[in-house]
């Protein structure tokens, strides 16, 4: 099931689907995140920068008589100074004293920094939310707290390094976020705040988020589903109908029609190959049934003379014959066995040549001679210009060519007729050339001469012998020899067969 | 009985027609279509053994032709083994068909069946009074006992005995007996029927005077 394109489609789908998905909420969520705190701490520090310029600014009234700066010792006669029951300099938020405003010449610095007065709005909720209201905390330089708005938490005091106007420095403690900065006269100030309302609502965001992205994620699955049943089905379509065409029933096709353009190719893909493989195995099942056709009857006559001969007693002479008869048949089948292993190891690229420098012109005049009685016979006149040709080449397979076609234009021509056999040197190629005056080949026929086992059939006899693979076996050793062969005929006119064969040329031995 | 051969072998041809004479068969020959038609549609013929891959015309074109006129069965007999070919030329009109190489033993008895069976005789053997003929063996008996005939007596014989109970004219008889190349006088037709009579009893053979002879069942 795994191997599927459809589930493994489905596989890959879900899982780009689940990393985007993963991505994009992450994304969102810290992105998110990062807005939301960073607008807390923009706040925090805000506050805390406008804590600290408040107690750096000028007081609202006339500072006490006797400070010490270094001490920082709230004065002692005060009269504005609430009564608490706090140790002296501890800065109470019950009683929150108002800032001192210092006088506009009297030195910053000289403030009596524990009539602080914190204005109210600093300590306002940031929003609407009641959970996360910001306390302040200001530290003397000994670390002593001078005033504090959350006395019951433990706030520890961060280490406070440098005066003047620093940016506020953020300090983390789980879900609280506090602001802190040097004040004036080494004083630490720190404003924090719980963050519990941020991450509720981060946390609300993130189950948005996972269920949003489950949801998309289904919807998603199913689409590809369906998607992917949409392409599977033409494929299964196309599967079923490749699936009845075997090699017994090649004549069924895909319907290419109305498939998409991608699969609507491969389908006409696909046609095209039954179609040549339809061609090719009735070309091969044809020829099977000519070769067998040509072997049976061979066969058959060694097989009923032998029986006609066993069927009673007979005369010496009638066992010779017989037995001639038979010998007879046998050569014929010896010579169509070796025609066909022949076309065989052509069809296999193992034809083995015996390629070696050759005069093509004493070879065609030897395979002359040997037919001239055969030509006497018909009443046929030859005609030769053969001078010498030196090609490379398997003198017996090339002698085996030019009496074939010397064969067929005397066997093919009429009586009184002519056959001419003629040799001509090109730069790149060497032609052979046999000519008849005979009647001719249909136009209908010429483009099957070649064939395996086709016979002009009005020409056909058993008494002029051949089993129609010659023209065959000439263009296989045409061939091997890289050349090529080509007839030209006119209907009561003769035919020309042109061999052309390379010049000169070393011709590769084709090696089984 | 007289068997036409068409068959463009000439080695197979000659055993086919050899084989065929010593079966006690006239037989005729054509190495190719046209001639095999042109002799098919003028002879008497009790068989035709007909090739298919033949010159000039080939064997389903000759059966076509042939079948327009004559009803006499014919035996394919070809290289062509395919089922669609066997089928054709079975529905193309041929009786049987036997493909190469074959048993000559076989082709006989094929065309033994033929023959028998368009005579409208189911048995091999034919049984005629006390006369029993096999026409397998080729063999007459009388009255259980073997009756010695020659080989043209045993053809007439079984001539009139396939055709028991209908006139057969002395044209017919010379017609089925000898082959083309027989040129005997049809009066010899008259000699092996007073020879049969000596041999198997007077009145087994009735001449029709001026018609033919007939035997009867």
């Amino acid at each position: 099931m795994l191997r599927s394109i459809r589930w493994t489609l489905q596989l890959w789908h879900a899982a780009i689907l689940m990393l985007a998905l993963i991505g994009f909420g992450t994304a969102t969520y810290y992105g998110s995140s990062r807005a939301k705190y960073a607008e807390v701490d923009a706040e925090l520090a805000g506050r805390v920068h406008s804590l600290a310029a408040k107690l750096a600014g000028p007081l609202r009234r006339p500072p006490p008589p006797v400070r010490n700066p270094d001490n920082l010792d709230p004065p002692p006669n005060n009269p504005n100074r609430p009564r608490g029951d706090g140790p002296p300099g501890e800065l109470r938020p019950q009683d929150r004293p108002p800032f001192d405003r210092p006088p506009e010449d009297r030195p910053q610095g000289e403030r009596p920094l524990r009539e602080l007065e914190v204005p109210p709005n600093l300590l306002e909720p940031f929003g609407d939310g009641h959970d996360d209201e910001p306390y302040l905390i200001i530290w003397r330089a000994n670390g002593e707290i001078i005033k504090t708005t959350a006395p019951n938490l433990q706030v520890p005091r961060p280490g406070f390094q440098l005066e003047g106007p620093q940016p506020a420095i953020l300090r983390h403690r789980g879900i609280i976020r506090e602001a802190y900065v040097m004040g004036p006269q080494r004083t630490g100030v720190l404003i924090g705040r719980s963050t519990q309302r941020q991450r509720n609502e981060m946390n609300r965001l993130a189950w948005l988020l996972i269920a949003t992205g489950g949801g998309v994620l289904a919807i998603g699955l199913a689409g590809g589903w369906i998607l992917s049943l949409r392409v599977v089905r033409p494929i299964r379509a196309m599967t079923a109908t490749a699936a009845t065409i075997s090699a017994s029933q090649l004549s069924g096709r895909i319907d290419a029609t109305g498939t998409a353009s991608e699969l609507g190719d491969l389908a006409r893909v696909l046609n095209a190959m039954f179609d040549r493989l339809e061609s090719s195995f009735e070309q091969q099942s044809r020829f099977t049934a000519d070769a067998s056709h040509e072997l049976r009857t061979p066969l058959a006559v060694i097989h009923s003379h032998s029986e006609l001969a066993l069927s009673r007693d007979r005369t010496p002479d009638e066992y010779r014959r017989t037995i001639a008869t038979c010998l007879r048949a046998c050569g014929r089948m010896q010579g169509l066995m070796e025609s066909l292993l022949l076309l065989a190891r052509a069809d296999a690229g193992q034809l083995k040549l015996d390629c070696q420098p050759i005069d093509l012109g004493q070879i065609a005049d030897e395979c002359l001679s040997m037919l001239r009685p055969l030509a006497a016979e018909k009443f046929v006149q030859v005609e030769a210009d053969l001078p010498p040709t030196d090609i490379t080449g398997d003198p017996v397979r090339l002698a085996q060519v030019v009496t074939n076609l010397l064969t067929n234009a005397i066997r093919y021509n009429c009586e009184g007729g002519t056959v001419r056999v003629a040799i001509a040197t090109h730069e790149e190629c060497v032609e052979l050339i046999v000519s008849n005056t005979g009647t001719g080949i249909d136009a209908k026929d010429r483009p099957h001469v070649f064939d395996r086992f086709f016979r002009v059939d009005a020409h056909r006899n058993r008494e002029s012998g051949g089993s129609g693979l010659g023209l065959a076996i000439c263009k296989s050793i045409v061939e091997a020899h890289e050349g090529t062969i080509e007839l030209t005929s006119d209907e009561n006119a003769g035919t020309i067969f042109t061999v052309r064969l390379p010049s000169r040329k070393s011709i590769p031995e084709i090696v089984s | 009985m007289r068997v036409l051969v068409v068959e463009d072998e000439p080695d197979l041809l000659s055993a086919l027609t050899q084989s065929l004479r010593e079966e006690g068969y006239a037989v005729d020959s054509a190495v190719e279509g046209r001639e095999g038609l042109f002799k098919a549609q003028g002879g008497e013929y009790d068989a035709i053994v007909l090739d298919l891959m033949l010159p000039r015309m080939d064997g389903w074109s000759v059966l076509h032709e042939l079948r327009k006129t004559k009803a006499v069965p014919v035996l394919i007999l070809t290289a062509r083994d395919a089922l669609p070919d066997r089928v054709r030329g079975l529905d193309g009109g041929a009786d049987d068909y036997l493909t190469k190489p074959f048993q000559l033993a076989e082709l006989l008895a094929r065309l033994r069946a033929l023959i028998r069976r368009t005579t409208g005789n189911a048995n091999p053997v034919i049984t005629m009074g006390d006369i029993e003929i096999d026409t397998t063996a080729h063999s007459v008996r009388q009255a259980g006992h073997p009756v010695l005939l020659t080989p043209r007596e045993y053809s007439l014989v079984e001539f009139l005995a396939l055709h028991k109970g209908k006139l057969v004219t002395r044209t017919a008889i010379y017609d089925h007996l000898f082959d083309e190349e027989d040129d005997s006088l049809s009066n010899l037709v008259d000699v092996h029927v007073s020879n049969v009579r000596k041999k198997l009893g007077k009145d087994f053979i009735a001449t029709r005077r001026g018609e033919g002879y007939q035997v009867n069942a």
